[in-house]
């Protein structure tokens, strides 16, 4: 058995759609039949005009909508959405640049001058001011952690900076923009995808928390279960049919109004069998998780959810080998429950890895398991207790391996959630096993 | 190919999709300049004339072309505009 192909629009479908959509008003642009303007300028329009739609798309991919998020994955949509996001800035950041080039063959003074006279021409504020805002949105993102940037106010900066950006980009198209500003077909291009944009933040501030207030839920209990490590256990206030496929995760505001902006994604661990209620692992790791387990019994939680394709559903594999780093056990965990719940006859394997042992959590349930599925654990901790009698240091293609039937790993399936460095040694262990990258479903908890 | 691998793969193709497609977008503007070509061809290239005429104080090239298009090889008057106009929109 194999991994098989899910149902739903293919990820190469949704990729040609996009590039399409990005070439497209170049489409439009040279239908109008205008003369060139030097071979220099059409290519920085053209840069200018694509990377434009590429810019007003990232907010469809920001990880907040189904139709990425279910067939990609969040962890696919949200790294996409980085590296585009990288691409399309240098596009944007080459437009005016590429525009003075030109002036250069007279001379550097030439060009600076030509540069500066680009810079400060008010026709050309919004432009500017657009484009000194993407270099500063960009920075803060690529240097949120070395910067101590909240997440909460990263997050409102980030949505509300590239709101401005793509408003201004537009305005600029549709002011000065040489295609633009006389085809009524791509000014109305622009405006389309202004108000796509516009409603994908309206939706995800205020019509989700506007739904989310009329279904609150209540705090069931929160444990300590693990070092630095919570269990919190939600229960909806009002009766309401809620779907879940294992190894899903939600966003989150506890104790919080839904309209706050503290809202974070965490992965289920507990399985359908256990709805209504649900249950997540949460570790601090600042911001608002370091209060976690002050969090008081009954208080009211919102739910948006469930997101991400890092599930067992449409996929299928003659064995299932579960690898975890750090809390990235928590959807591990959920899929291993809906395992245990369903009495899954095939063989599973579970590997850990963590920094020491009290981080290792739910060890009584997980050996409980193993009555019931034929589910071998192993466990790998880099700074081990005394008489530790399991793996040391970090996963390694050894640990891999000795847990794996050699004929028969490529048929398996195989799921790892953990830090990027982990995540990325992990999936080379695999494909250097001869395990298709199909077969690897993969989710990080963290994006750098 | 990991995903990772896979990932970048995709952006970089992406991005080249897009790079080729404006470099395409540029060779297949229409020629500017059949009106400059037949008047200013034989001596000058569209590129350095916009070059020559951008290193200029922006508010100052337009009364500047059309005073040196009036006494250089004067074309009709009827073509100055035209073609002041075919250079000046390729001025950066």
């Amino acid at each position: 058995m194999m991994a098989t192909r899910r149902p739903g629009i293919p990820t190469s479908a949704l990729v040609a759609g996009y590039v399409a959509l990005v070439l497209l008003p170049l489409v439009l642009a040279r239908l109008q039949e205008l003369p060139s303007r030097g071979t220099l300028t059409e290519f920085s329009s053209g840069l200018a005009m694509a990377g434009l739609v590429m810019l007003l798309g990232q907010f469809l991919t920001s990880g907040r909508f189904e139709l990425t998020t279910e067939r990609a994955g969040i962890d696919l949509t949200l790294r996409g959405h980085q590296l585009i996001a990288r691409f399309l800035g240098g596009l944007l950041v080459a437009h005016p640049l590429l525009y003075a080039l030109p002036a250069a063959r007279s001379g550097a003074d030439a060009a600076v001058r030509a540069t500066t006279d680009l810079f400060l021409d008010p026709r050309l504020l919004s432009g500017v001011a657009a484009w000194v805002l993407l270099i500063v949105l960009m920075l803060a993102s690529l240097l949120r952690d070395r910067l101590r940037l909240r997440y909460e106010l990263w997050r409102v900066t980030h949505g509300v900076g590239a709101l401005l950006i793509a408003g201004l980009g537009a305005y600029h198209a549709v002011s000065v923009g040489r295609y633009t500003r006389a085809d009524a077909v791509l000014a109305g291009f622009w405006l389309v995808l202004v108000a796509a944009a516009v409603l994908s933040l309206l939706y995800v501030y205020v019509f989700v928390p506007l739904v989310q207030l009329g279904r609150p839920w209540r705090v069931a209990s929160v444990r300590s279960v693990g070092d630095r490590l919570w269990e919190v256990v939600l229960e909806p206030a009002a009766v309401f049919v809620q779907r879940l496929t294992a190894g899903q995760f939600f966003w989150l505001t506890l104790d919080r109004s839904p309209f706050s902006i503290t809202e974070h994604p965490f992965s289920v661990t507990s399985s359908a069998a256990e709805l209504p209620r649900l249950s997540f692992l949460i570790k601090e790791s600042g911001d608002a998780t370091n209060r976690i387990g002050a969090l008081p019994i009954g208080a009211v939680a919102y739910v948006h959810g469930p997101r991400g394709n890092f599930t067992l559903a449409g996929r299928d594999g003659a064995g299932i080998c579960l690898i975890a780093g750090g809390v990235g056990f928590a959807p591990i965990l959920g899929i291993l429950r809906q395992l245990h719940a369903d009495g899954d006859p095939r063989p599973i394997r579970l590997l850990v890895g963590n920094r020491h042992a009290g981080q290792i959590v739910y060890g009584e349930e997980i050996a409980a398991m193993a009555s019931r599925l034929d589910l071998v654990v192993r466990n790998v901790v880099a700074e081990p207790p005394s008489g530790w009698t399991e793996g040391i240091g970090v996963i390694t293609a050894r640990e891999v391996t000795a847990l794996l039937p050699a004929d028969e790993r490529s048929q398996w399936l195989y799921f790892v959630c953990g830090p990027p460095a982990m995540m990325d040694a992990i999936e080379r262990i695999l494909l250097d096993l001869g395990v298709p990258a199909r077969a690897i479903v993969s989710e990080r908890f963290r994006y750098d | 190919m990991g995903r990772s691998q896979a990932l970048l793969l995709a952006a970089w193709t992406i991005t080249g999709i897009v790079v080729a497609a404006s470099a395409l977008f540029a060779q297949l503007a229409p020629p500017a300049g059949p009106l400059f070509d037949a008047r200013c061809g034989g001596c000058h290239t569209l590129a350095d004339v916009r070059a020559r005429v951008g290193s200029r104080a922006a508010e100052a090239r337009a009364g500047f072309l059309l005073e040196l298009l009036s006494r250089h090889f004067p074309p009709p008057e009827a073509d100055r505009s035209a073609i002041a106009s075919v250079i000046l929109e390729g001025v950066p």
